[in-house]
């Protein structure tokens, strides 16, 4: 028989019996308790996040937009009716700011929903969609006893029945008594089709406002001009390549893909890093995302999406140009003494506040007059060094230390973290192995804009 | 399957968090080694749940993914020689039919008698489920290498198991 046939056996062996092995694992509960306390503390570090698009701006003059409705029955014409005076103000408001939603306004491009659901005392109404190939924004109105935020579902809510949104941002004023908001939300994948929205909670009100409508983005798509870029540009450990430049009626889109061996940059809009300039100037930011995941090799991969308001007019050439932060390899090494500080590669002091060593237990608080978030080192790649040369995690102190915390006064920061090791070892050192660095200039690039 | 839920990734994460351990601590050698990266796992699969899509069965794949992918990282990291603790790596309880149980004890003592290098090549394959070009690429040695390490645990189980293997084969056909 064939020694190839033997060692086919052979190696199922080794699979099956490894994985039975494997299958008998488990964890003992405190550990357990600890990796659900990493996922709760996360989770509840997001949800302190600001909504993304948050443009503070006074409240605009209080005219109602008369808004068109068409293909309704009477009973939906009445309760759209009685809505549109809060629903036209808050549009209202916002347009002053949302070039995008002025022009759909004037140009009757808001598509009417008017589809509800009421469960436990709240009333979900959504009143329009505005769908065009950069996003999806949706608006709707909360009523009950102190209408508050909704929850979405955003891993379930889907479009003809599939999952199509990675991302989620909104908004939301109360207006006579009425909680009116608006959210935006990934492109729809195709131009016409059933929207899903999955809302179970309001508040902290458990229940079900599923509500489902026809949402078509084609009038817009025909609008919408893409201009195809391609241009690579090195960055250290991999490159961006600034992929295309959206024109839609509602805003200007730019978006770029890194692929490299470390983490993609940290591009965001918080100093005005992103820009892009029209022949008027610059063009107001919208905001932007990026998600980003390693690839079974190793590598990263990270897409990014910059918003910006809508171009009118459109010129013959807008300049797109961003900095932001570079992750490179790079040690910071701290001794665990109160006092002691060190310089990261990029310059930045660092010092220990306070130290707490309790057998295997310890906890550290570091802290930077450095004047301005974030650090150039992150706080999750904090490791300790024990005596026998070891390294281990750290994790953050408390939910209030996943982000850096800054005293406004002092113009200091810290970072608090904590830390386990195994019986009868010692902690030595701090250690981060990574760092980001500021980079100005990363890139540039005109973009002429043919003419229509 | 709502999976950005905190209550929900956890129940999910419980059902296999046993399962990753055991499988980085065979991959890294030492069981606080194999914590460690548990606890990066999970951080990072919390970070890109968004990227999981399905239902309760497709949690497992990917976050073994996103496991493996740890673990590798961590093995590239080290810059010294490391003493396992595979003395202290929990034994194989019984397993059934008794088949099963004697192939278990056979590839038990095997993967306890590989040094580190032919034990993380073993367990990157069948536990990894990497082929061999990945297993190359992520510990940046030649695929021949790779093949090297695989063939003498195969060849060490061979010997353990002292079973008339042409005769079983045959019975298979």
């Amino acid at each position: 028989m064939s020694a190839e046939k033997t060692d086919d056996y052979l190696e199922g062996v080794f699979r099956n019996s490894l994985n039975i092995w494997a299958d008998q694992g488990s964890l003992s509960s405190d550990r357990s308790s600890q990796l659900s306390t990493i996922i709760n503390t996360l989770g509840l570090k997001e949800k302190r996040k600001p909504l993304r698009k948050i443009f503070p701006v006074s409240l605009a003059a209080t005219a109602v937009v008369v808004l068109i409705l068409f293909g309704l029955i009477p009973s939906t014409r009445l309760w759209a009716v009685d809505h549109l005076p809060m629903v036209g103000k808050y549009i209202a408001k916002w347009a002053e700011t949302e070039k995008g939603w002025r022009w759909a306004e004037k140009n009757q491009m808001f598509q009417e929903v008017l589809a509800l659901s009421k469960d436990k005392g709240y009333t979900f109404r959504v009143h329009q969609v505005l769908a065009d190939p950069t996003q999806t924004t949706i608006i709707y109105s909360v009523e009950g006893s102190n209408p508050t935020d909704i929850h979405l579902d955003l891993s379930r809510t889907s479009f003809e029945g599939k999952w199509f949104s990675h991302r989620y941002g909104g908004r939301g004023d109360l207006i006579d008594g009425v909680l009116v908001g608006s959210m935006e939300l990934d492109p729809l994948p195709q131009e016409t089709g059933t929207l899903k929205l999955i809302v179970r909670r309001i508040g902290k009100t458990e229940g079900n406002w599923d509500v489902s409508f026809k949402v078509d983005r084609k009038l817009i798509g025909d609008l919408t001009r893409t201009i195809n870029l391609n241009n690579k540009i090195e960055v250290p450990g991999g490159n961006i390549t600034i992929q295309e430049l959206i024109i839609a009626p509602t805003q200007t889109v730019v978006r770029l893909y890194y692929k490299g061996v470390g983490p993609g940059p940290d591009l965001n809009n918080a100093d005005n890093d992103i820009r892009l300039i029209g022949t008027d100037g610059p063009v107001a930011p919208r905001g932007g995302n990026s998600r980003g995941s390693q690839t079974p090799n190793g590598n990263w991969e990270q897409e990014y999406q910059f918003d910006f308001q809508r171009l009118d007019p459109v010129p013959a050439y807008v300049t797109f140009e961003f900095s932001g932060r570079i992750y490179r390899q790079g040690e910071t090494r701290i001794p665990l003494e109160k006092g002691k500080n060190v310089i990261t590669p990029t310059g930045q002091e660092i010092t220990v506040e306070k130290v707490i060593s309790q057998g295997s237990h310890g906890e550290i608080t570091l802290s930077s007059s450095t004047g301005k978030v974030p650090w150039s080192v992150d706080l999750p790649e904090w490791q300790v060094q024990d005596n026998e040369g070891e390294i281990h995690r750290t994790r953050p102190l408390n939910a209030s230390s996943t982000t850096v915390s800054a005293k406004e006064v002092t113009g200091v920061t810290t970072q608090e973290l904590e830390w386990e090791l195994p019986s009868g070892r010692t902690a030595v050192s701090l250690v981060n192995p990574n760092y980001w660095e500021n980079k100005d200039n990363l890139g540039k690039i005109k973009i002429n804009i043919p003419q229509q | 399957m709502n999976f950005l839920d905190e209550t929900t990734f956890i129940e999910q994460l419980r059902q296999c968090e046993g399962r990753l351990f055991r499988i980085g601590w065979a991959i890294l050698g030492q069981e606080s080694d194999a914590w460690d990266v548990l606890q990066e796992t999970v951080e990072r699969a919390w970070r890109y749940r968004k990227d999981l899509r399905g239902d309760s069965s497709s949690f497992f794949p990917w976050i073994h993914r996103i496991h493996i992918n740890c673990c590798i990282k961590q093995v590239n990291n080290r810059r010294r020689v490391i003493f396992t603790d595979l003395e202290n790596l929990p034994e194989p309880e019984p397993a059934s039919p008794v088949e099963n149980d004697i192939e278990m004890r056979a590839v038990w003592d095997v993967v306890k008698s590989l040094d580190n290098t032919h034990r993380q090549v073993v367990v990157l394959r069948y536990l990894g489920d990497m082929s061999l070009q990945e297993i190359a690429s992520a510990l940046n040695v030649p695929i021949g290498t790779v093949k090297s390490r695989l063939n003498r645990a195969i060849s060490k189980l061979r010997e353990n198991f002292g079973v008339n293997l042409e005769g079983r084969v045959i019975s298979e056909c």
